[in-house]
């Protein structure tokens, strides 16, 4: 529906606390999304791959873990 | 050296969203009046049901209804000759949000409304992710979009607290399944509450009408 504005979130949400935690280079990405909010992972990934260029997530992989109900949420991240 | 290491974020991606959700919900709380966001795709009648609706309910009610559209106040100006109306345009965003609701609810003194009927983009999807702090949810769905949007498009179904199903004086014309669509819903969502109408003829609206009359009063005597 609206991957890219939710990657967007994603993103800031993501640099923030890499910032906080003194990360220069972010490697995972642990989301979880609920099947009821019709997210879709294939257009969210797209949408990771094409926003992450050039910033500290570059070389990071988006790990999607799909649950029932209408939760979505960043579960947590690994960097150096 | 550098240190590889895993940090929990524990964000929800829509907190934007629910912040201003909960802020809507504790406006509504404070002046009482109970919130409706009535969802379906383009052309299911959800301003016809309004129109037909207020009709009657302006008449015990004090009722506020907010608009949404990509564009034009085409439908707040139908609807306004029976409440007050405001028109929200997304200008192309495909659902209401909050944050918009929020900002609406500024153009009313909701102290004076007991009843605030919100009135979603026509779109069966993406209004059914949203959560504008609405006490309940409608899904409207019309005889001519056929019955098997239950199951194509179960999210919206499943989170509402009653189905409308309109333009039920087409239905010796299009083969639209009622018992089917009927028995689908209530498997993806037994306590919903179930309305047939035909919003252009008025057969059903009363029911529906009787039904939003009952929810106010419960909700002022518990509030």
């Amino acid at each position: 529906m609206h991957e890219v504005s939710l990657m967007d979130t994603i993103l800031s949400i993501v640099k923030e606390v890499a910032k906080d935690e003194k990360m220069e280079k972010v490697f995972i990405i642990n989301i979880v999304v609920g099947n009821d909010l019709l997210v879709l992972p294939e257009a969210l990934d797209f949408a990771f791959e094409m926003m992450k260029e050039g910033t500290l997530l570059e070389e990071a992989t988006l790990n999607m873990r799909e649950i029932r109900g209408r939760e979505f949420y960043i579960q947590d991240i690994e960097g150096e | 050296m550098k240190v590889m290491k895993r940090v929990a974020v524990e964000k929800q991606v829509l907190a934007g969203n629910q912040h201003y959700a909960n802020k809507n919900k504790e406006k509504f709380s404070n002046s009482r009046t109970l919130a409706m966001n009535l969802i379906s795709s383009p052309g299911a009648g959800k301003t016809t049901l309004l129109e037909k609706s207020l009709r009657e309910l302006s008449n015990h009610l004090r009722v506020g209804v907010i608009e949404g559209d990509i564009e034009t106040s085409l439908d707040a100006e139908r609807v306004s000759k029976y409440v007050k109306a405001v028109q929200i345009n997304t200008h192309g965003a495909c659902h209401l949000d909050a944050r918009m609701i929020h900002d609406a609810l500024d153009s009313f003194s909701l102290k004076e409304l007991d009843l605030l009927m919100v009135e979603n983009v026509g779109n069966l999807v993406c209004p059914a992710a949203f959560d504008l702090g609405e006490h309940q949810t409608v899904a409207l769905l019309s005889v001519t979009e056929g019955a098997d949007k239950v199951l194509k498009y179960p999210a919206i179904f499943r989170k509402a607290d009653a189905v409308v199903i309109n333009k039920i004086d087409l239905l010796p014309y299009v083969s639209f399944d009622l018992p089917a669509f009927k028995r689908d819903v209530k498997s993806i969502n037994p306590g919903v509450c179930m309305f047939e109408v035909s919003a252009i003829e008025g057969e059903g609206v009363n029911a529906w009408t009787q039904w939003l009359l009952k929810l106010t009063a419960l909700y002022k005597e518990k509030e």
